[in-house]
C-alpha cells in the first residue's frame, strides 16, 4: 500500500511553513470532508504531530504528545481517523472506502507514535489502480486494460486461432469459389435467356445451346451446395479446436486461482465464461470472421461490374442503401434492448428454479410449495410477456425493413424495363442483361442485411473476449519457489504474530503466537465468529497471513511447494464433499496412485468399512453430487478415510463430527483416535467433551488467544473455557432430563440438545 | 424458561423523553439517557435500504472488536424525535450512511465487464468504477437504484429513469 503520496505544489508550501524542516514520515491522501462533501485532502504524518492539509491549507495540526489513542473507524461506506485527545475521540478526517486499508495502517502508524516507537509501516506501491486513468489495475497485474493497446482484442483472437490457420486458408478459398460460382451463375443466365429463351419458336437448333446452359446452370448450383457443405464441415472443425482450446486454457485458469479471487465471483458468471463466452468467440470466428473478409471482396467485386456496366442503374441501387442503412441500425439497436432484457427474466427464471430444487427439502418442511408455485409463476409470466413483445417486434420490423432495403431493386426493374423497351435512347437493354443485373442488385441488398449485423455481433464477440481475457489476464497467486521438500515434514506448528483479516482493513486474526509440537492435539475453541476456521484455513494455505508467519518444522510454510504441503495434511471439514464416482475413487482422490488394498485399510480405520459393505455395490457404490444416498455420518467416515490414505503429518478437524449422532459420533472419534496418533492435530469442536484427547486448548476470542491450557489448568482458571463448559453442561442436563420424562427429541436420535451446533451454524440447506 | 425467552424478544423502544442526545467535545454523537451519561454511541440502521427512517439501533461505539456490545435501545420512528434532538440524530445518520445521490451522469462507458461513471453528486463530482453491473446494483423501488463501486462507496440514483438515455440503457437490464 503507498503510504507516502507526494504532496502537490500548493499543500508541499503550505506545510513546509508548519514542517520547517521536520521529516515527513507518512503522507496518505483523504477525500471526504466533515459534512460529507468529496474533497481532496492530505494527512502528513511526522515524529510529532498530524498535519491536515486541505485546498493548499492547513486544516488542522495535531500534536502528538497531545494524543491517548487512535483509531480507524468504520462507517457504514465511508470512514474516519479518530484521535483521542485526553481520552476524548475527535475525528481529524474523513475518507470513502477507497482509503480504508491506508486509514487502517494509520491507525497503527499513530499508535506506534503515542506509545513512543517507531513505525513499522512501509510504503509499498502495489496500489490496484491506474496512476494515469485511476481506474482499477487487471487483478494481481499492473496491467490498465484502458491505457493499453486496443486493438489487443482482435489481436489476441488471431492469436489464439493459430492452430487453425491452416483451416482458414482453406475455408478463405472455399469461400472464394464460391464467390466466383455466385457471380458466375447470372452471366449463364443472362445466356440462357438472351440466346434461347427469347427466341420464341427457333426450333431443334437452339436445343444443345439449351442443354448446355442448362447443365451449366446444374453444375453452378452443385459447386454451390458442395463448397456450402465442405466449408460448414471445415469451419466446425476450425472453430472448435479452437474454443476447446481456449475452454480449457480458461478452466485451468480458475482452478489456479486463488480462493479469494472465485469466492468473489459468482460460480454461475465463471460457469458462463468458461461456455457461453468461448461459445460466442467460436461462433463469431466460425460464421463471422472468415466469411467477413470474403463478403466484403464479393461486396467490392459486384459493386465495381455493376458500376462499370451502368454508373446510372448502379446509382438506383445505391440510393436507398444509406436510409435502409439507418433504419435497420435503429430497429436493430432496439431490438438487442428487448432481448437483453428477455435473457435477463430469463435468467430469473432459471434462478428461481435452482433455487427452489436446490433448497427443495426447505419447502417442504416449510410447506411453502403453493408460494414457490407462485413465485415461478410470476416469474415465467414475465419471461412469457417479454418474449411476446419481442418477438412482436422483430416479426412486424424486420419485414418492413427488408421491404424498405429492396426498393430499390423496384427503381432498377422500373428503369431496366424501361431501357428494354428502348423508351431511354441508347441501345436497348437485352432482358438477359436486365436479369443479370437485378441478380446482382438483389445480391447487394441481401448482403446489406449481413453487414449491418456485423457490428452488433462483432461488438458482442469483443465483449465476450474481453470476458475471457479477463480471467485468463487474472495473475494466478504466485506459486513460490518450493525451498524446502515437504516430503519429510514432522509437524511442528507455529503461528508467529500472525495477523490476518479476509479484507485487509479489518483483522479477523490478531497476534496468534502459538507454539505447537510435533504429535500434539490442539483443540481450538471460542465463540461463533471467534477465527477458528480462519486459522486452520491459514494453516491449510487457503490465504496467506497479512503480517507474521507460520512456521512448520521451523522453515515458512510459504517455504513449501504448495502441492507437496497439502499432500501432508488431512483435512475433514464438518461438510465433507464427495465427487460424481464410486466411493473407492472419492477415497482415492487424495491419492489417486494408492492402491485398492490401501483404500480398503484407510476406510477400514475410519469405521467405513462395515457400513460400505452394506451397500450392494460395495466400494463401486456410485455417489452423487453431494452423496445424497450418504448419511452425514457416512459421507464423515470416507471423507476420513480419504484424509488417512495420504499419510498427513498434520492433521485438520474442523467440526467433524458436528453433524452426527452420538453414537456414530463415538465411531467417528474412535476413527480420528487412531489417526491423530503421532499427528500433530488441530481440532475444532462446539461440542467441547469431542476435544477431551486434545494436549492443549486454545481459546480464541475476538481473533486473540485468550486462554491456553490443559481442560484441567483452563477450568482451574475459571475463564471463558470454564463458562462455555458449564454452559454446554447446563444443556446436556436439560435434555438428559428431556429424556428421563420420557420421549424428547434428544432421545436416541441426535446428541445432547442442541449443544453440538454452536448458536453460529449454517442455515439448514 | 418461558420468560426468559420473553426477556429475549423483548424491544427496548426509547421514549424521546427519556434521551438526550448531545454532541461531544470532538463532535462525536453522545447520548444521556434518564439523566444518565452513556458517552458515545453509535446509531445503526436496522433497514438501511427498505427503511430508513424507522427501526434505529441505539448501540454502544464499538471501537475494538473485544468490545461487548450493548444496545441501549430502538428509535422505532424518527419523527417521533423533532426539533434540536432530531437534527442532531439526522446529521449522525448521513454521516454514518455516506450515500451520495448522483444528480447527473456526465459520462459513463462499458468495458470489460467495468462501468466507468463520471457523474455530479450531491456530495460533489466524483468519478468511479463498477464492477459487474449485476452484483453491485439494488433496486430500492420507486425507481431509486443503489449502486457500489469497487472500493465498496456507494451511491444511489434517486430516480432511475432520468439518468440519461445511455446509461438507462446500461442499467436497465439489471433493474
Ligand atoms: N470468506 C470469508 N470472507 C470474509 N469474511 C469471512 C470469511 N470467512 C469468515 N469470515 C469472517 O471472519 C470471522 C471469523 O470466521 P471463522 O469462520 O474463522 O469463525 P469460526 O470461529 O470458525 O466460527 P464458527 O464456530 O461459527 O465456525 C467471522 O466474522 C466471519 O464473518
Ligand atoms: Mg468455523
Amino acid at each position: 500500500m503507498l503510504l507516502n503520496y507526494t504532496l502537490p505544489d500548493a499543500e508541499a508550501a503550505a506545510a513546509e511553513k508548519v514542517l520547517k524542516g521536520e521529516e515527513i514520515l507518512y503522507c496518505l491522501p483523504y477525500d471526504l470532508t466533515a459534512d460529507g462533501k468529496f474533497t481532496d485532502g492530505y494527512l502528513v504524518i511526522t515524529a510529532a504531530r498530524l498535519i491536515a492539509l486541505r485546498s493548499g491549507e492547513v486544516d488542522r495540526i495535531i500534536p502528538v504528545s497531545e494524543l491517548t489513542g487512535c483509531c480507524c473507524g468504520e462507517l457504514n461506506s465511508s470512514g474516519m481517523l479518530e484521535a483521542d485527545i485526553d481520552g476524548d475521540p475527535r475525528p481529524i478526517v474523513f475518507f470513502t472506502m477507497e482509503h480504508m486499508a491506508r486509514y487502517a495502517m494509520a491507525e497503527r502508524i499513530v499508535t506506534d507514535l503515542i506509545e513512543g516507537r517507531r513505525p513499522k509501516a512501509v510504503s509499498v506501491d502495489d496500489e490496484k489502480k491506474c496512476p494515469i486513468c485511476g481506474r482499477p489495475y487487471i487483478r494481481n497485474t499492473r496491467i490498465c486494460r484502458n491505457c493499453s493497446d486496443r486493438m489487443g482484442v482482435f489481436k489476441r483472437i488471431w492469436r489464439i486461432s493459430r492452430p487453425c490457420w491452416g483451416m482458414y486458408g482453406i475455408l478463405l478459398v472455399l469461400f472464394w469459389l464460391n464467390s466466383a460460382v455466385m457471380l458466375l451463375s447470372p452471366v449463364v443466365s443472362k445466356h440462357l435467356i438472351n440466346d434461347v429463351l427469347v427466341h420464341k419458336g427457333a426450333g431443334a437448333a437452339l436445343l444443345p445451346n439449351l442443354l448446355w446452359l442448362v447443365l451449366l446452370t446444374g453444375l453452378c448450383s452443385l459447386a454451390t451446395t458442395l463448397i456450402g457443405a465442405g466449408r460448414e464441415v471445415v469451419s466446425a472443425k476450425a472453430s472448435n479446436l479452437m474454443v476447446r482450446d481456449l475452454r480449457n486454457d480458461i478452466y485451468s485458469k480458475v482452478q489456479s486461482m486463488s480462493l479469494g479471487y472465485i469466492e468473489e465471483k459468482k460460480a454461475g458468471d465463471l460457469m458462463h465464461r468458461i461456455n457461453g463466452d468461448t461459445g460466442r468467440i467460436q461462433s463469431f470466428i466460425q460464421n463471422v470472421a472468415v466469411q467477413a473478409i470474403n463478403e466484403v471482396c464479393l461486396f467490392i467485386g459486384v459493386g465495381i461490374v455493376v458500376v462499370s456496366y451502368n454508373p446510372f442503374m448502379a446509382m438506383l441501387i445505391m440510393i436507398p442503401i444509406p436510409f435502409a442503412l439507418l433504419f435497420t441500425g435503429y430497429i436493430r439497436n432496439t431490438v438487442r434492448q428487448r432481448y437483453h432484457r428477455q435473457w435477463r427474466w430469463m435468467d430469473k427464471l432459471t434462478d428461481a428454479l435452482n433455487n427452489v430444487l436446490n433448497g427443495i427439502k426447505v419447502v417442504k418442511v416449510f410447506g411453502q410449495e403453493e408460494r414457490e408455485i407462485e413465485h415461478f409463476d410470476s416469474v415465467a409470466s414475465s419471461v412469457r410477456d417479454t418474449t411476446c413483445r419481442v418477438e412482436k417486434y422483430v416479426y412486424t420490423v424486420f419485414p418492413i425493413a427488408r421491404f424498405l432495403i429492396g426498393f430499390g431493386s423496384y427503381f432498377v426493374t422500373l428503369y431496366g424495363g424501361m431501357k428494354v423497351l428502348g423508351l431511354l435512347g441508347g441501345t436497348p437493354m437485352t432482358l438477359g442483361e436486365l436479369m443479370q443485373f437485378s441478380t446482382y442488385a438483389g445480391y447487394l441488398y441481401s448482403r446489406l442485411d449481413w453487414f449491418s449485423m456485423l457490428p452488433r455481433r462483432v461488438s458482442e464477440a469483443v465483449t465476450s473476449a474481453q470476458r475471457v481475457f479477463e480471467v485468463m489476464d487474472e495473475e494466478p497467486l504466485p506459486e513460490p519457489e518450493a525451498k524446502a521438500d515437504a516430503e519429510n515434514i514432522r509437524g511442528d506448528v507455529s503461528f508467529e504474530d500472525v495477523t490476518f483479516g479476509y479484507k485487509s482493513y479489518k483483522s479477523v486474526l490478531k497476534n496468534i503466537d502459538l507454539d505447537v509440537k510435533q504429535g500434539e492435539m490442539i483443540g481450538l475453541v471460542g465463540h461463533s465468529g471467534a477465527g477458528k476456521s480462519t486459522m486452520i484455513n491459514l494453516l491449510m494455505r487457503l490465504y496467506k497471513a497479512d503480517e507474521g508467519d507460520i512456521k512448520i518444522d521451523g522453515g515458512s510454510i510459504e517455504d513449501y511447494g504448495l502441492a507437496d504441503y497439502k499432500n501432508r495434511l488431512g483435512v475433514v471439514l464438518q461438510e465433507s464433499y464427495l465427487f460424481s464416482g464410486s466411493i473407492i475413487n472419492n477415497i482415492r482422490y487424495a491419492r489417486p496412485d494408492a492402491s485398492d488394498d490401501e483404500c480398503i485399510r484407510a476406510a477400514k480405520i475410519a469405521n467405513a468399512h462395515e457400513f460400505i459393505l452394506d451397500l450392494p455395490d460395495g466400494y463401486d457404490t456410485y455417489v452423487g453430487e453431494k452423496g445424497q444416498r450418504l448419511s452425514g455420518g457416512e459421507r464423515q467416515r470416507i471423507s476420513i478415510a480419504r484424509a488417512v490414505l495420504s499419510d498427513p503429518k498434520i492433521m485438520i478437524l474442523d467440526e467433524a463430527t458436528a453433524s452426527v449422532d452420538t453414537e456414530t459420533e463415538q465411531q467417528i472419534q474412535e476413527a480420528l483416535a487412531r489417526i491423530i496418533k503421532g499427528r500433530t492435530t488441530f481440532a475444532i469442536a462446539h461440542r467441547l467433551s469431542t476435544l477431551k484427547n486434545a494436549n492443549r486448548l486454545v481459546v480464541l476470542e475476538e481473533g486473540r488467544v485468550a486462554e491456553i491450557g490443559s481442560h484441567n489448568e483452563l477450568m482451574e482458571k475459571d475463564g471463558i473455557y470454564a463458562s462455555l463448559v458449564r454452559a454446554q453442561r447446563t444443556m446436556t442436563a436439560m435434555s438428559v432430563a428431556i429424556d428421563a420424562e420420557g420421549g424428547g427429541p434428544g432421545r436416541g436420535g441426535r446428541g445432547p440438545g442442541g449443544g453440538g451446533r454452536g448458536p453460529g451454524g449454517p442455515p439448514p440447506r | 424458561m418461558e420468560n426468559k425467552m420473553k426477556n429475549y424478544a423483548d424491544i427496548n423502544y426509547l421514549a424521546p423523553e427519556d434521551c438526550e442526545f448531545y454532541r461531544t467535545e470532538g463532535g462525536l454523537l453522545g447520548l444521556k439517557m434518564r439523566g444518565e451519561d452513556l458517552g458515545r454511541v453509535a446509531l445503526v440502521r436496522m433497514f438501511p435500504l427498505r427503511n430508513t427512517d424507522n427501526f434505529i439501533s441505539v448501540r454502544r461505539e464499538l471501537r475494538d472488536r473485544r468490545d461487548s456490545r450493548v444496545e441501549y435501545g430502538v428509535i422505532e420512528k424518527l419523527s417521533d424525535f423533532s426539533g434540536e434532538q432530531r437534527a442532531i440524530i439526522d446529521e449522525e445518520l448521513a454521516r454514518r450512511y455516506f450515500v451520495p445521490e448522483i444528480t447527473k451522469v456526465v459520462k459513463v462507458k462499458e468495458e470489460y465487464g467495468h462501468t466507468y461513471w463520471e457523474t455530479e453528486t450531491t456530495a460533489g463530482s466524483r468519478n468511479f468504477t463498477v464492477f459487474d453491473l449485476n452484483s453491485n446494483l439494488l433496486n430500492l423501488g420507486n425507481n431509486r437504484v443503489l449502486i457500489i463501486d469497487v472500493d465498496g462507496n456507494r451511491y444511489i440514483f434517486p430516480d432511475v429513469t432520468k439518468v440519461g438515455e445511455k446509461a438507462l440503457r446500461l442499467l436497465e437490464i439489471w433493474l
